[in-house]
């Protein structure tokens, strides 16, 4: 091998500082170990300081492996919304469920979380006006209207879990509704496959406004 | 005819301002990813926009790599050349040197032992994580079962592909290995100090996954499996594929060293064990690495467009096929270097005459061509009788030519007079460990018993007294035996052994352990299970953890006796082999002129004479 001809003598080389990398090197790994171990807490400051905005009108929804976007959304008491609700998944079922708590059963692992114990959706008129690809729609107690026919899904009965609409791989599904007036924080989630979907991160949390 | 210009010349001075390269990488590498995430994020259609998707992030990464290589000096001491321009690349000298671009083999071969041990202690880390997690028979330390899989995949994954694959073979190889045929560098310098840059990026790669999700595979990035999981396996695709390039670049330029580069009279007869050694090793990478990169990418973008290949639609079973036609030669990519070193360590420190050799060499080779033929036995529950009986046999039958290692080595300790120094122990050591995991592999072999104790501690146990107690046993005993080879410095005989028998003891009483509790029911991938197993399971973790002590401690004294342990002399042991004909440490050349060797390396015989000789003065050594 031949040595570059510009190669610089000894007298030439002057190095670069000794504290500058330690400092340096301590604080890569700091971020490192941070950003790994506090994913979400670094996500939930940034949530807090940025929040988010009240959202009203048509709202997008995506379900992703595994993910919802958007995670968090802000709804007020009384607004008119239309919820458009995609799944971008290429191969596998997603659901959305809204509510608070967690009825659970048992297993090996621990208590394994089934389906919300309050559903967000008890007594609210809901008006479905397009569908396409959608696996089946749960209703349990929530007032369905349905214009789109003939229905393309299953409809189940109360009693057989929380409201959820089941979207195939590219289904989606729009509903029509008021927002109750139950304010506070409620979360959704999608527990289809064992529950492995919520355990994986597919949640989101969602505000209510008072009007 | 072009000059080059002299006004430019003192801008090379101005290097008081350089930033460390080790930082020009981060940055060049995170603007890399910047930059291809976001074309490939901007050409997405979907709305609400996101920035990161899973093929953005895959086009990202590339980004980064590159940024990251070409930032830590291949642009300025190999780019920016290439293109016909000055180089401004001026390598640092002292530690510094270590921490960018390097064309120098033994530079380059420190750099990839540094790396290979940042792995082990992260992977050692993730080791304790899992073995703190199943002290309790139910989730406590972990959330749900996925971290704790994420866990043990970040654990295996990075052990094999930047440790087993990695120490022996790039580090001590790139080391030692122009050193040992009597060259002053290796036959690629600049493609293995961009290389060994890939090193740390894999590893990076692999330990952030969990930013990108969970992923449940284990270090074997299982398709169908992998499918259901969350993006972080696109980074376990990815950081492997940089660490397998890197072992890649490291086989090509090892095999053309040792075939091209050798001093003269340094005949096929006369070299090296070691040698032979990476020479095996280097053909195995150079056959399996380039399968199981292909694989590799299929589960990529089995994942991120998506294609069917390993999908209930095409094939479950093919990616099991695929993965362990290279996952079981890797094996013996780990393993195959430690039963060279031990030939190389023997001769020495027995002061006897290496026992057998041809057949030795014979071993290693055949070890290297029956690897291939065994792979199926992973896959015993899902084969039929008549496909299980071959790989049974071909199985049981590779522990012959593994065996002449064997017996050349206690050939060479028959009758010899061992001194019983650090690197003796944990040779011997070394060997214990392996002939127990090469004995629990021959029940395993054994399709009855495989069917019985398949994925469950028994093979955990099996294959870490193989990888642990072969190889990682091994590259401490070449740490403590090159030590001074590398620094000029001596360690001290009683912290070495109390290091060695320390590792070993706890070592044991870990593994061993494994062997009882897999026989008793527990399951591997699991970190739940039923409460009889908890005692055990807690006694194992306190060993496991005094384990990973030992290794720390070691690591640490090594480092501390690296930097300003007492002076030795050049060749302590009074080794024949060529690397210890050079000063220690050897110099910027290793060789001030290209020796001649005139006979074989392992004749103790006479206990004195040298094999080689400089250039001519051949009649000295020649008599």
């Amino acid at each position: 091998m031949t040595d570059h001809p510009e190669k610089p003598s000894d007298e030439d080389q002057v190095n670069w500082s000794r504290r500058k990398f330690l400092i340096g090197m301590t604080g890569l790994a700091v971020v490192g170990i941070g950003a790994l171990f506090g994913r979400s807490a670094i996500a939930q400051v940034a949530e807090a300081v940025t929040g988010t905005p009240v959202n009203s009108g048509v709202i997008n929804v995506y379900t992703r492996d595994y993910s919802y976007t958007p995670s968090r959304m802000t709804w007020r008491v009384g607004d008119q919304i239309s919820m458009v609700l995609t799944n971008k998944s290429p191969n596998r079922f997603h659901e959305m469920m809204i509510g608070r708590g967690f009825d659970t059963t048992p297993s090996e692992f621990g208590p394994i979380k089934t389906q919300f114990h309050e559903d967000f959706w008890d007594g609210v008129h809901v008006m479905v006006s397009e569908a396409d690809a959608v696996d089946n729609l749960a209703t349990n107690n929530a007032v369905v209207t349905c214009n789109v026919t003939p229905h393309p899904w299953l409809i189940t009965a109360p009693g057989n879990g929380n409201f959820s609409p089941t979207l195939m791989p590219g289904g989606m599904i729009r509903f029509d509704f008021t927002v109750p007036n139950k304010p506070g924080t409620w979360y959704y989630g999608c527990f289809v496959q064992g529950y492995r979907h919520y355990e994986a991160g597919m949640q989101g949390t969602l505000v209510i406004l008072p009007a | 005819m072009s000059r080059i210009p002299v006004a430019d010349l003192p801008l090379l001075s101005q290097a008081s301002r350089r930033i460390p390269p080790v930082f020009k990488g981060f940055i060049w590498g995170l603007v890399g990813f910047l930059a291809l995430n976001a074309i490939v994020a901007d050409m997405s259609q979907e709305t609400p926009h996101q920035y990161v998707t899973q093929v953005s992030v895959v086009f990202g990464w590339i980004g980064a790599m590159l940024g990251w290589v070409l930032g830590t000096g291949t642009w300025e001491a190999f780019m920016k050349p290439a293109f016909g321009r000055m180089s401004s690349w001026q390598e640092p000298s002292g530690w510094r040197r270590y921490f960018g671009y390097s064309t120098n083999h033994k530079v380059v071969g420190i750099q990839y032992m540094v790396s290979s041990a940042g792995g082990f202690v992260i992977a050692g880390i993730a080791a304790m994580l899992m073995r703190i997690q199943l002290m309790e028979d139910h989730m406590w330390l972990f959330q749900f079962p996925q971290q704790y899989l994420s866990t043990v995949g970040i654990h295996g994954t990075i052990m094999m592909f930047s440790v087993g694959t990695v120490f022996m073979v790039g580090g001590l190889g790139n080391y030692l290995i122009p050193l040992m045929v009597g060259s002053n560098s290796s036959a690629f310098p600049r493609l293995s100090g961009m290389s060994v840059w890939l090193v740390p990026f894999g590893i990076l790669t692999v330990a952030f996954s969990p930013l990108l999700g969970d992923w449940t595979t284990g270090w074997r990035g299982y398709e169908p499996l992998a499918q259901s999981d969350a993006d972080g396996i696109i980074f376990y695709y990815l950081g492997v594929f940089a660490l397998l390039l890197s072992s890649l670049i490291v086989a090509l330029n090892l095999t053309a060293t040792i075939i091209y580069k050798r001093a003269p009279g340094l005949t096929w007869n006369r070299l090296p064990m070691y040698a032979w050694g990476m020479l095996a090793v280097s053909l195995l990478n150079i056959i399996w690495i380039p399968e199981i990169m292909m694989t590799f990418v299929l589960g990529l973008l089995n994942k991120i467009v998506p294609l069917p290949f390993f999908t209930a639609l095409g094939s479950p079973l093919t990616y099991l096929q695929l993965f362990w036609l290279f996952g079981h030669p890797e094996v013996y990519i780990v393993v195959v270097p430690a039963l060279a070193l031990w030939m190389e360590i023997i001769p020495v420190m027995g002061r006897k005459t290496l026992f057998a050799r041809q057949w030795g060499i014979i071993g290693l080779v055949f070890v290297m061509l029956f690897s291939g033929l065994v792979w199926a036995h992973h896959m015993f529950p899902t084969m039929r009788n008549q496909e299980i009986l071959p790989f049974s046999f071909f199985t049981e039958m590779i522990s012959v030519p593994t065996g002449f290692a064997y017996m050349v080595a206690i050939g060479t300790l028959w009758k010899s007079k061992l001194q019983i120094t650090t690197p003796t122990i944990l040779v011997l050591m070394s060997m214990f460990n392996f002939l127990i995991g090469g004995l629990t592999g021959l029940f395993l072999a054994d399709p009855m018993v495989n069917m019985q104790v398949h994925d469950t501690f028994f093979i955990v146990g099996h294959f870490h007294f193989t990888i642990i107690g072969g190889m990682v046993f091994s590259s401490l005993a070449a740490l403590y035996y090159y030590l001074p080879k590398f620094s000029g410095r001596m360690y001290n005989e009683t912290w070495g052994k109390f290091g060695a028998v320390w590792v070993f003891l706890a070592f044991n009483a870990t593994f061993a352990q494994l062997f009882v509790i897999g026989l008793r029911g527990m399951n591997r991938w699991v970190p739940v299970y039923p409460q009889y197993l908890q005692p055990m399971n807690f006694e194992i973790s306190i060993f496991a953890i005094l384990l990973g002590l030992g290794f720390l401690f070691n690591i640490v004294y090594i480092l501390r006796i690296w930097v300003k342990g007492p002076v030795c002399e050049e060749n302590p042991w009074k080794s024949k082999t060529l690397e210890w004909q050079t000063a220690s440490p050897p110099a910027e050349h290793s060789f001030a002129s290209v020796p001649r060797v005139v006979s074989g390396f392992y004749d103790y015989s006479d206990d004195c004479k040298s094999p080689s000789a400089p250039q001519g003065k051949i009649g000295i050594a020649d008599t």
